[in-house]
Parts: structure tokens; C-alpha cells; sequence
């Protein structure tokens, strides 16, 4: 008789539970979400995941086939990481970027470790995370509503509610706009309601446990509870933290992954805390607005780790047996390393006896070393100092030269300049420039503001009425030609007659340069801080300080 | 505000600056650490106390000396000869005095005396005018971060089958690519700023 028969009496409904039909019940758990992609952004949505689902199977189907391994499409998975990876992306990408990244997941993720269930790492996030190091590809966010054609669209931006966020304020969006999903962002996060039942649906059918979504939402909760941005209720700010972004997307859908998170129930529990608070570490402080994907990727590193760590103990063995057991097992490791008292001889003349043959020849060939060893140092050592002597002028030339260069950028009009007596929190140096005649002009103050990739560091030229003549980057760490759109000579000239303090928006404001927000950010927020010093340069406390002496 | 700062110089070591990882500089260590998680731990532990020691040396030679007589264009060969010096001193500290130790990590410790993340986090100190406290910090938590990645490397070997990829795939490319795919998920972290 078959054993795997249940003996419970009829009559009964049986539910195969294969790879297949769990990955079924994944595609029927992401429809709504899907659905609402498609009300929203029109039917270029269900396009892109068509597209996004057809290349996944491609590329499996194309790597078993050349490898000579077994068919796997029809265990649904090629599918399931063809529908996240489309939902995880903007409804305006080209048609050719879901293909990429589903050849980097199939391939490199997921089938060069074996297929399905061998991958350390999520292939559809690592796939959508590899686009997101793509610049400007991520960032051409469509409004909700605003259906976008099949062919041709333009590169539009708008604000996603994790841009507010992450600028520290609550988004213009209602509760219930963000919680149905009239917001901007990726193609299958925004409708929070709809992924909410996918993911009811999923927990219901067992084919995810709670854990891990629970331990995530609830980890970010508390941290956004506990830390809320000034100003803002911490109640609000947490549901829009929680309803903003892809964070239910990738809690329900993208952390639970059965190949990719810990089996253990406590390593579970651990797996998702990890992800809350990286999630949250990255949203305040990271460069890039949203932290789901990343910290759902280091956390799959991971893994393995939080698996031993949340071992269910034997039965019987008491609490902390294990760790017990390893402290005691270290304690004694460490035991063996016994302290062996040095004994010291330092004599310089050892007792008296006059020098064997053998000892010179052992001197002989220690001289010999050192004296190698001695050399080369000492060549080089000359050589540094040669070089040094001999470019000094030409350097102190040179550096004297970019000042004037900058001088010339920053105050057109200056025909020289000095250090000055004052010293200011957040200026490097503050300098005064003078015209042709000994004429003060205005001051030139060097700071520094922190962009997308590290810290700008820049001069502002303000003269006497307090406003900009010139902005010149010194130095900067920002991605060439996208970051640096923001640093051209065009883009600096718009601060060129600003005063006050300038706004990111309304009137006295510099607009940000498109694909450069940190960037133009830094930018203005160096030039603000400039101004303010300028302004507090001859009253009294402000935060500047009149040094007297040496300069 | 101080706090805030060392954080920072904290988590850039782990995280955004990790020598493994992201900067490259540790992949000098020897393969064996990126194979046998024991030999990794053994390395991380290594290049931590040497990464802490080097900092300090290096910082104090830097303040006292380089630059109060104006000799900074020195530094580069006071470092090269600094930290092998330091690992050759260390190594024969343990012999002499903790043999067992030495019978152990011997191998380790003088397979480090060339490795860029050594040299590389004195020579980053230096150069970023880090204060005695976040430069020692600085070493620690990117001598931690090592240890991570490295044990966390060598443990993967237990887990993932690197066999199944393609003839021409086996071996270093597919550890380079699980290096490349480890680096990714740490891309979110480039650019982290406290405060």
C-alpha cells in the first residue's frame, strides 16, 4: 500500500505540494499588485512583465539546453523571477531592461550555482539591484494615472514618496492614497493594499511562514516609532514609512524566498530583524533613497550564518547548551597558549672571548643584508628627496596658479586674494578678495557638504551686498556624468546673484539638476551654509570667530 | 557629535569601505584564507591587531615627525618599511614568548606582512587626517569587516556548490564572481553618511 495515503477517512481533498504549484500560488499572490500596475500605468505594465516573464524562461531554457542538463521550466520558477523582477521596476523602462536583468539573474545568479535552490542570493533582486547601479535608469519614476504608451516614452521624473522621506519630511501623499497606491515608484510596489492580500494569501497557504515579514515590519516600525524625522508625529511617519517604498513588496515577496532565507525558525526571526535595520540604517543615512533591496542582499549573505545561529537545540539539552559548550571548548583552545617569560640577554660583548672564524663569517653575511637593505633605503630616501627639491618651486607654482583659477571662478572681479582673520564652524578657510586697486570685494569661503558619493568640497565668492558671485568645486567624488551634471559651468551659474538663503522650491530657489538631486543638493546646501557665514562675518557669536595673531 | 563621527568612521570601515570587498585591498590574503573558514578567522584576527598597531605607529610617526618638519613626500617609504617591520617585530614577539600561538598562526601572520590592507588603511589614515581615535577605530572596524567577509567567504564553500557552473568557469572565476556578487548588495551602502 501506498505509505504516503493518509489512513483518515474520506472523504478527502488532495493538495499536491510541488515546486510548481508553490510557485503558482506565488504568481496567483502577485496579480493584484499586478492589476493595480496595470489601472495605474497603463498596459505598458503588463507588457514589461510579459517581456520580463518570456526572457527568463529564455535564458533558462537557452542555459539547460547548451549545458546539456535537464528541462527545469516547467517547475515555474524561471516565471515567478521573471514577474518579481518586472514588478521591482519602473513602468517607464525600455523593453531591453528587464531582459538584462533577467539574464544576469537566470544565468549568473541562480544557474551557475546549480539552479533552483543551490542560489546563495535572490536572483530576481540581484538582477533588479544590478539595474539599480545603472545610472539613471532608476530614477525616470511615472505618476499613478498617468497611462504611459507602448512605444516611445519620455523620460519623465517625479517625486516618489521615498524621496521625501529620505529628505526627512512626510510625503504630500493621503494615508489612503499611499495605502491604495496612488503613488509613485516601482511597477508592482506601490499598491500596498493589494500586496498586503497577496501576502495574507501566501501565509494562508503556507507556502511562506510569518516570521520573516513580521519580524521585518515590525523592526522597521520601531525604529521609525523611536526615531522619527523633527516635527512629524512618530504614528505618521511610521506608516509612511512602512506604506512608502517596496518595503511590503519585498517583505512578503522578495525576503521570503525559501532558497535564499534561513529555515530555522529563530534564524528566521533573526534574518528579518537583520533586514529591518539595515533597511532602516540605509533609508535615513544611505545615498540612495530606498534600502529594501540592499539590505535584503546582504542579509542573503548571510544566511548560512543565521541558520547555525538559530539552531533549535536537541531535546533535553538545557538552555545555552550550545553556546556553553563553545565557550568552554574557546577557554580551553585559549588555555593552550601558555606565556613564555623571555629571557633577555643584551650584552653587547659576549663574555670575553675573542671572535671565532665562524662568528665573523655569520657577522659577514648579517652586515651583508642590512648593508642591502641600508642601501636601498637610503637611494631612495635620496631619490624622494631629490625629486622633491628639485619639483618644489613647480608645485608651490602650481598650487598658486589653481588658486588664482578658482579665485577668477568664484569672483570675476577679484584680482587677488588673502587669508583672513576669521574662522567659522563649516569653512575650511575663509579668504578676502581684493580688485586691482586694494578694494575689498567680498569673501571667498571654502565648505563642504556631504553629496551622493562623498563629501563636495567647494568654494562660494559672495561680496559685500551678501550675494553669490561664483561657485567652483575643488574637489568631489560624485559619478561622472550623471553626478557631475550637477558641477558643470552652466549648472553653477544659476547661483550666480542668489542671496538669503536659497530653497529647494518656490521663489529665490535653484531647481536640482535631473538625475543629480544629491549632487545639486550638496551644492546648494554648501552655498546656504557660505552665505550664512558671510552674513554673521561682523556681528558678534553667529558662530564665526575673530582670531587675532597669526594668520 | 564626536560619537556621531566615529560612528560614521565605524560603520564606512565595516560597510561602504569594506578592504574585501569593495576597496579590493585585502585580496592580497593568501588563497588558503578564502578557503578553510578556521585559516580566515585566523587571518581576520591577524590583520586586525596588525591593521590596529600599524595605525597607531603610523599616526604617531605622521604627527610627531612627518609633519612637524614638513617631510610628508616621506611617507610612502616610512609606511613600506613600517608595517613589514611591524609584522616581522610581532612575529618574533609570539615565537619568543607564545610558542603556541606561533605554531599556529604563524603562516598568517607572515603572509600579511605584504598585504595591501595593512599598508593601505595606514596610508588612508594619513591622508584623510583621521584624529588618534577614528584612525584606531578606523583600523579596528575595518580589520572586523575583513574578518567577516573572509569567514563569511570560506564558509560559503560549505554551502554553495561552486562545481555545477561551466568547465570554464570553475575554480577562481566563480569565486571572483561570488566576490562580485557579495560586493554588489554592499553598493547600497556606498556613499553612507551619519549626521
Amino acid at each position: 500500500m501506498n505509505s504516503s495515503r493518509s489512513l483518515r477517512l474520506p472523504p478527502q481533498v488532495g493538495q499536491p505540494s510541488t515546486t510548481a504549484s508553490m510557485m503558482t500560488d506565488v504568481m496567483v499572490a502577485l496579480l493584484p499588485a499586478l492589476a493595480m500596475a496595470v489601472f495605474f500605468f497603463g498596459l505598458r505594465a503588463l507588457v514589461l512583465t510579459a517581456v520580463s516573464v518570456g526572457a527568463c524562461i529564455f535564458f533558462e531554457a537557452l542555459y539547460r539546453r547548451l549545458t546539456g542538463q535537464d528541462d527545469t521550466i516547467r517547475d515555474l520558477s524561471a516565471c515567478v523571477t521573471g514577474m518579481l523582477l518586472a514588478m521591482c521596476l519602473p513602468a517607464a523602462s525600455a523593453y531591453w531592461v528587464p531582459v538584462l536583468g533577467a539574464a544576469f539573474a537566470i544565468i549568473v545568479v541562480k544557474q551557475f550555482y546549480g539552479g533552483l535552490g543551490k542560489n546563495f542570493m535572490n536572483p530576481a533582486l540581484a538582477g533588479r539591484m544590478l539595474l539599480a547601479t545603472f545610472p539613471m535608469l532608476m530614477t525616470n519614476w511615472s505618476q499613478p494615472l498617468d497611462r504611459l504608451p507602448l512605444w516611445g516614452v519620455d523620460a519623465v521624473s517625479s517625486a516618489t514618496p521615498m524621496s521625501y522621506l529620505h529628505a526627512g519630511i512626510l510625503p504630500p501623499q493621503t494615508l489612503s492614497q499611499l495605502f491604495l497606491g496612488q503613488q509613485g515608484g516601482s511597477m508592482g510596489e506601490v499598491s500596498s493594499f493589494m500586496l498586503l492580500l497577496g501576502g495574507c494569501y501566501l501565509i494562508l497557504r503556507r507556502v511562506i511562514s510569518i516570521r520573516i515579514p513580521a519580524a521585518y515590519l515590525g523592526t522597521v516600525a520601531l525604529l521609525a516609532l523611536v526615531f522619527p524625522a523633527q516635527d512629524i508625529s512618530p504614528l505618521r511617519w511610521m506608516t509612511a514609512q512602512l506604506l512608502g517604498g517596496s518595503l511590503l513588496f519585498g517583505a512578503f515577496f522578495l525576503a521570503t524566498d525559501p532558497t535564499t532565507s534561513p529555515v530555522t525558525p529563530r534564524g528566521q526571526l533573526l534574518f528579518g530583524a537583520g533586514c529591518g535595520v539595515l533597511t532602516v540604517l540605509l533609508r535615513y543615512h544611505g545615498s540612495y533613497p530606498e534600502g529594501v533591496g540592499w539590505s535584503i542582499l546582504t542579509m542573503n549573505c548571510c544566511v548560512w550564518l543565521l541558520d547555525r545561529a538559530g539552531m533549535p537545540r536537541r531535546f533535553g539539552a538545557g538552555r545555552f547548551s550550545v553556546l556553553r559548550d563553545w565557550a568552554s571548548q574557546a577557554r580551553r583552545n585559549l588555555a593552550e597558549i601558555k606565556f613564555v617569560r623571555p629571557n633577555l640577554h643584551i650584552r653587547l660583548n659576549k663574555g670575553g672571548k675573542a671572535p671565532g672564524e665562524a662568528h665573523l663569517d655569520q657577522i659577514r653575511t648579517q652586515a651583508a643584508a642590512y648593508g642591502c637593505l641600508g642601501a636601498v633605503i637610503l637611494t631612495t630616501g635620496l631619490l624622494i628627496f631629490g625629486v622633491q627639491r628639485y619639483t618644489d618651486l613647480d608645485t608651490a607654482r602650481a598650487a598658486a596658479r589653481a588658486q588664482q583659477e578658482v579665485l577668477s571662478q568664484v569672483m570675476p572681479k577679484a584680482a587677488f586674494s588673502s587669508e583672513t582673520p576669521y574662522r567659522a564652524v563649516g569653512a575650511l578657510s575663509i579668504q578676502a578678495g581684493y580688485s586691482q586697486d586694494n578694494e575689498l570685494l567680498g569673501y571667498c569661503v571654502e565648505v563642504q557638504a556631504q553629496g551622493f558619493g562623498g563629501v563636495v568640497t567647494m568654494e562660494v565668492g559672495v561680496d559685500l551686498n551678501g550675494q553669490v558671485t561664483g561657485v567652483a568645486i575643488t574637489d568631489h567624488k560624485e559619478t561622472a556624468n550623471v553626478g557631475t551634471e550637477a558641477t558643470t559651468p552652466g549648472a553653477l551659474a544659476r547661483y550666480i546673484g542668489k542671496s538669503g538663503t536659497i530653497r529647494p522650491s518656490g521663489s529665490n530657489s535653484v531647481d536640482a539638476v535631473s538625475g543629480a538631486t544629491a549632487t545639486s543638493q550638496a551644492i546648494t546646501a554648501g552655498v546656504n551654509r557660505a552665505l550664512a557665514i558671510v552674513a554673521n562675518l561682523d556681528t558678534e557669536g553667529g558662530g564665526v570667530d575673530y582670531v587675532d595673531g597669526e594668520v | 557629535m564626536v560619537m556621531l563621527e566615529l560612528a560614521g568612521v565605524a560603520l564606512a570601515a565595516l560597510l561602504s569601505e569594506n578592504f574585501i570587498l569593495v576597496t579590493c585591498m585585502g585580496i592580497g590574503t593568501r588563497t588558503q584564507s578564502f578557503q578553510d573558514p578556521v585559516d580566515a578567522l585566523r587571518t581576520g584576527y591577524c590583520l586586525t591587531t596588525v591593521m590596529v598597531l600599524g595605525s597607531l605607529f603610523s599616526w604617531l610617526g605622521d604627527f610627531l615627525v612627518l609633519t612637524r618638519f614638513g617631510w610628508q613626500h616621506y611617507r610612502l617609504l616610512f609606511l613600506a618599511l613600517l608595517i613589514p617591520a611591524l609584522v616581522a617585530g610581532l612575529r618574533k614577539f609570539i615565537r619568543v614568548c607564545l610558542p603556541e600561538l606561533s605554531r599556529r598562526m604563524d603562516g598568517n601572520l607572515a603572509a600579511i606582512s605584504t598585504n595591501c590592507a595593512a599598508l593601505g588603511s595606514a596610508l588612508i589614515i594619513s591622508q584623510r587626517s583621521y584624529s588618534l581615535g577614528s584612525a584606531l577605530l578606523f583600523a579596528l572596524c575595518g580589520g572586523l569587516g575583513v574578518t567577516v567577509a573572509l569567514a563569511s567567504f570560506a564558509s560559503l564553500r560549505d554551502e554553495v556548490n561552486f562545481e555545477s557552473c561551466p568547465k570554464c568557469f570553475r575554480g577562481t572565476p566563480i569565486l571572483l564572481i561570488t566576490a562580485g556578487l557579495m560586493a554588489l548588495s554592499l553598493v547600497g551602502f556606498y556613499g553612507l553618511h551619519l549626521g
